[in-house]
C-alpha cells in the first residue's frame, strides 16, 4: 500500500511555502510548510553541517495534521509515519522572504532515521508557542484511479458508488464537528447517523444514502474524465481533505486487514448472538453491561479503523450499539471498495501505459 | 521604546531601531513574575545564558523578526517538553527558574506559555532553582 501512496499525484516542486512557526525557543524550532494539495511539511530544527538554519521535514497529509493538532498523535509519530512517506531537508536561511518559498530536498534514510534529528515521543501540539494561519483545505482535487480489465458502465457506477460512500461518510463526520455547520445541518447529520436503525435494522444503506443528500453541491464527489480502455483511468474530483481521508482509510484497511477482520468478526458475532443486529433501538439498555461491552469493542475497532470514536459517539448520542453498527457498516464499505483493487482492476499507481487508446469519454458531474 | 511608560535603563543588548516596528514591541511591559523558566547551559546560570541569538552574532533567522531575534525565550511554567526537540536537546543542559522584577527588563507574553524577554544592562538573574534535563 505504501507503494500506492507514493505514486499519488502530489506537488512535486522542489520547494515549499513557509506558513509559520509552531514552536519558538530562542529561534524557530518547529515550522509548518505547504507543499501542495493535501501535502504539508512539518519541520524540526536540526544542527547539520552546511546549513545555517537547517530543518528535517516530514510530508504529512491534512488529515494527519488535524489529528496531530487534536493530540491524537505526537510529533514523533508524524516523523516516523508521515502519510506521504517523504522526508525533506531544508535551510530556512535560503527562504525567499518576499514569496516565503523555501527550497527542499529529499532526505535519505540515514538522515530521516537519525535519532539526533528526530523529536522524542510525547511532544504534543499543546506545547506550541504560536498558532499559524492555516489555509482551509476546501479546494477541490482530482484523484486518478487507473483501471484495467473489463469495465462496463455498471461497473464504473458501482466503483464510483463505493468511493462515494466512503467520501460521504468522512465528509459527514467533518461537517458534524465543523464550526461552520449550522445547527439544522448538524441535526440532519445526527438523524442520518441515528435514525436508520429505526427502519432498516442492520442495513445501513440508508445511512450512506442520507449522508449523500446532506452534502452540498460544491462538496459532492464528481466523476470527471474517463478513459475506458484497458488500461485506462477514471478521474474523480472532490474535496482535497476528504479524498485524502478515503485514501488513508483504504491504506489503513489494507495494512491492518487481519486485525480489522478479526475485530469485525468479533463484534458482529457478538451482536448477532445477542440478536442485537435488528433489535429495536428503544428497547436497548444503553447503560447496561452489554452496552459497555459493545462500547469497549467498538472503541478498539474504531481505533484500528482510524475513525474517531468520540465523534460517532456524539452523533449517536452515546448509543454504543448504533455506533458499533455504523463501524461495521463502514468496514464493509471499505471491504467492497478494496475488492476492486484486489481484483487487479483498479490501482492508484500510474502504470505509465495509459497513453495508447484514444477512447476518451467525458462524463458530466455525478 | 514604545509601550513602556517610564524611562527604562539601557538594554543588555543593542536592540533594532525601526520606527514602524518598535523594539520591544507595544505589548512589552516591565512587569514582575514570581518565576519564569529558561533553558540554560550552566548551573548556576549567568547573564550569558540570557543572551539572544542576535547577541551571539548569528544573522537573523528569516522566520523571526529582528526584535524577536534580539530577545530570549522564557516560559511561564516549568516545561521540559521542549527537550524532546532535536536542537534544544543538544543545546541546553538545564532549565532554570528565575524571579523577574520590573527592574530586570521588558517581557512580552506570547501564545501559550512563551514569554519574550529583553533584559536590561543591569540584569542579574535571581535563580530560584535549576533542574537538570
Amino acid at each position: 500500500m505504501t507503494d500506492q501512496a507514493k505514486t499519488l499525484p502530489r506537488w512535486k516542486e522542489p520547494e515549499a511555502k513557509f506558513v509559520g512557526t509552531l514552536v519558538y525557543l530562542d529561534e524557530p524550532q518547529v515550522v509548518f510548510l505547504d507543499h501542495g494539495a493535501d501535502a504539508k511539511i512539518i519541520g524540526v530544527a536540526i544542527d547539520r553541517d552546511g546549513m545555517d538554519y537547517g530543518f528535517l521535514g516530514a510530508e504529512i497529509s491534512w488529515h494527519q495534521w488535524q489529528r496531530y493538532k487534536r493530540q491524537f498523535v505526537d510529533l514523533r509519530y508524524l516523523f516516523l509515519l508521515p502519510r506521504w512517506k517523504r522526508w525533506y531537508l531544508f535551510d530556512l536561511a535560503a527562504m525567499n522572504e518576499s514569496t516565503c518559498m523555501v527550497p527542499v530536498i529529499r532526505a535519505k534514510e540515514d538522515v530521516y532515521k537519525n535519532e539526533d534529528y528526530l523529536p522524542s515521543h510525547r511532544f504534543f501540539a499543546r506545547e506550541h508557542t504560536a498558532q499559524i494561519e492555516e489555509t482551509v483545505a476546501s479546494e477541490l482535487k482530482t484523484e486518478t484511479y487507473y483501471i484495467d480489465g473489463a469495465w462496463d458502465p455498471a461497473d464504473l457506477s458501482l466503483f464510483f458508488g463505493r468511493i462515494n460512500d466512503l467520501y460521504s461518510f468522512f465528509l459527514g463526520l467533518k461537517k458534524f464537528v465543523s464550526a461552520q455547520t449550522t445547527p439544522d445541518q448538524k441535526r440532519g447529520l445526527v438523524e442520518a447517523f441515528t435514525d436508520n436503525t429505526l427502519h432498516s435494522g442492520f442495513n445501513y444503506v440508508n445511512l450512506f444514502g442520507d449522508l449523500k443528500g446532506l452534502v452540498g453541491y460544491d462538496e459532492r464527489l464528481a466523476m470527471g474524465a474517463i478513459k475506458k480502455s484497458s488500461p485506462g483511468f477514471v478521474e474523480i474530483a472532490g474535496q482535497v481533505e476528504t479524498l485524502g481521508e478515503v485514501t488513508e482509510a483504504f491504506v489503513n484497511y489494507v495494512a491492518n486487514y487481519d486485525e480489522l477482520k478479526e475485530k469485525y468478526n468479533e463484534l458482529h458475532s457478538y451482536l448477532s448472538r445477542g440478536k442485537l443486529l435488528k433489535k429495536e433501538p428503544a428497547r436497548f439498555d444503553q447503560k447496561g453491561v452489554v452496552a459497555k461491552f459493545i462500547r469497549q469493542k467498538g472503541e478498539a475497532f474504531s481505533a484500528q479503523l482510524d475513525v474517531d470514536y468520540g465523534t460517532l459517539d456524539k452523533l449517536t448520542h452515546g448509543d454504543s450499539l448504533k455506533t458499533a453498527k455504523i463501524l461495521l457498516s463502514f468496514h464493509r464499505r471499505l471491504e467492497r471498495y478494496q475488492l476492486f483493487f484486489t481484483e487487479g482492476r483498479v490501482s492508484l499507481d500510474d502504470p505509465k501505459r495509459v497513453a495508447s487508446s484514444p477512447s476518451i469519454v467525458a462524463i458530466p458531474d455525478a | 521604546m514604545a509601550g513602556i511608560k517610564t524611562k527604562a535603563p539601557d538594554f543588555l543588548e543593542e536592540l533594532p531601531h525601526r520606527t514602524d516596528a518598535p523594539c520591544p514591541p507595544e505589548g512589552g511591559h516591565r512587569q514582575s513574575f514570581e518565576s519564569l523558566w529558561r533553558y540554560v547551559d550552566s548551573d548556576p546560570p549567568t547573564v550569558a545564558d540570557f543572551r539572544s541569538k542576535a547577541a551571539e552574532g548569528k544573522r537573523r533567522h528569516p522566520a523571526a523578526t529582528a526584535c524577536q531575534w534580539a530577545s530570549c525565550s522564557m516560559f511561564l511554567a516549568k516545561n521540559v517538553t521542549y527537550q524532546a526537540l532535536p536542537k534544544p536537546r543538544k543545546q541546553y543542559k538545564y532549565v532554570a527558574r528565575v524571579s523577574i522584577t520590573p527592574n530586570c527588563g521588558v517581557t512580552m507574553l506570547g501564545e501559550g506559555i512563551h514569554v519574550n524577554f529583553w533584559p536590561f544592562a543591569t540584569f542579574v538573574p535571581k535563580v530560584i532553582e535549576v533542574v537538570e534535563l
